[in-house]
């Protein structure tokens, strides 16, 4: 993998994302309750917790994706959300991928697909599947493609549900390495993960209980 | 400034979900083969045959924007944390399958004109077109309400199964949403009776269908 242009590096400390006793219901029943948790910029945390604590649920919520129950979310800037399951077209090729998210984005469509590809090499994503579809791109590829289309906005806060799924060893090394590069750019990154190696190359470790008690 | 970049936008949607389907050649296949299956099984039975070709075209091109829609409903919140509007990839969608449906309704308007020779082969075409008008906004607005495949797919043969299975003066029919359309259809052969109220029906409820979908979408992604 090859490092992408840095960006300047913004002020430590300032707030990027604030959550305030955000709970959810999922079938009559908290799944999160009175969640508190906050990043500034230029900081790693790592979310951690049991199967079905609610982990991927809270991301979309921040993220803006799912609805909340109770709290308050407050961003500071654009958010980047890499999804656990890459959430690709099947019969679109990565390029136009980037095109199409790009466009959502407000970029022309040779700018994203510039910016995209520049991504794209810097995660090491195989120069020749760029006319593939998605269908046909390995788990890796699947998943270097969905992070890519995650940074496409040059993103302030980046959402990462375990987004080194289907990675090789090197890549994933190297994912870290991007992460550090992130976080020096003043980006604030939420990470998704169950490995414990993981908690040495993060700032924090945010732990998500079960929610055990049942609504009213 | 917003409106050109709206419109932009639009075309971005419907040119990526354009690709998406034209890479799927057996569903496109079908998607034209099937309201030509339809009227040539009654080929032969005059008006019938011809209004049966146009409830073939809604059953193909409802099933087109169903799919269409639940293909797409992983990726869309994504897409409208990129900056789409739910409504943008609702619009550009229907632009693309209205688009898809009056090729189609040309090449099987075509086919009748030239197999049964009808007296008013201009309402063959008007008749098709009006079917593709609602069929398409059925499919999204199911898509949109229901939001599962096996359930939308029933919902889908249940409501053009059972326009299909009426009587077009039975007194259920004028509720169903195919009505407009066969009764433009109907008059193909040159029968007697006027063509506005049939015109204007299947107008107005591919209107509400849109509305319906277009309020359903935004509950659907709905989010903070």
């Amino acid at each position: 993998m090859t490092h992408a242009a840095a960006r300047p590096v913004a002020a430590p400390a300032q707030a990027a994302l604030r959550l305030r006793g955000v709970s959810k219901k999922v079938g009559g029943r908290w799944l999160l309750r009175d969640v508190d948790l906050a990043l500034d910029r230029g900081e790693t945390v790592a979310l951690v917790g049991e199967n079905g604590a609610g982990k991927s649920t809270l991301v979309r919520i921040v993220a803006g994706i799912e609805a909340l129950d109770a709290g308050a979310v407050e961003l500071h800037g654009r958010v980047g959300y890499c999804p656990q399951e890459p959430g690709l077209l099947d019969l679109l090729t990565a390029d136009e991928h980037l095109v199409f998210f790009g466009r959502g984005l407000g970029l022309e469509r040779g700018a994203a697909r510039a910016r995209g590809q520049e991504l794209l090499d810097a995660l090491g994503f195989p120069r020749r599947m760029r006319g593939t579809v998605a269908r046909h791109l390995s788990g890796g590829s699947k998943q270097k493609l969905n992070l890519a289309l995650a940074l496409l906005g040059d993103p302030d806060v980046l959402l990462l549900d375990e987004p080194y799924t289907g990675f090789d060893a090197g890549t994933y090394l190297c994912f870290w390495e991007h992460v550090e590069r992130w976080k020096r750019e003043g980006r604030a990154c939420l990470v998704v993960t169950h490995f414990l190696g993981e908690r040495e190359r993060v700032d924090r470790v945010h732990e998500l209980r079960p929610a055990l008690e049942d609504a009213a | 400034m917003r409106t050109g970049a709206t419109a932009r936008r639009l075309v971005t949607i419907a040119e990526m979900q354009g690709r998406d389907l034209l890479r799927r050649r057996g569903a496109l296949a079908m998607l034209a083969a099937m309201p030509i299956a339809f009227y040539f099984a009654l080929l032969g039975k005059g008006v019938a045959a011809i209004t049966t070709g146009g409830v073939g075209m809604a059953f193909s091109v409802s099933g087109a924007a169903l799919f269409s829609m639940l293909a797409a409903r992983r990726i869309e919140p994504r897409l409208v944390l990129a900056g789409y509007r739910p409504l943008e990839l609702l619009l550009g969608r229907l632009l693309l399958l209205e688009t898809l449906g009056i090729a189609i309704v040309a090449v099987t308007s075509g086919l009748i004109w030239l197999v049964s020779e009808p007296p008013r082969p201009d309402l063959v075409f008007a008749g098709i077109a009006l079917t593709v008008w609602v069929a398409v906004p059925l499919g999204l607005a199911i898509a949109t309400v229901i939001a599962r495949e096996l359930e939308g797919v029933l919902a889908a043969i249940a409501v053009v199964g059972v326009q299909l299975s009426l009587p077009i003066d039975s007194t259920a029919a004028p509720f169903l949403p195919l009505y407009g359309p066969l009764r433009v259809l109907s008059r193909v052969g040159g029968a007697p009776g006027g063509l506005a109220g049939g015109l204007a029906g299947g107008l107005a409820y591919g209107f509400v269908l849109c509305v319906v979908s277009v309020v359903s979408w935004r509950l659907r992604l709905r989010t903070r």
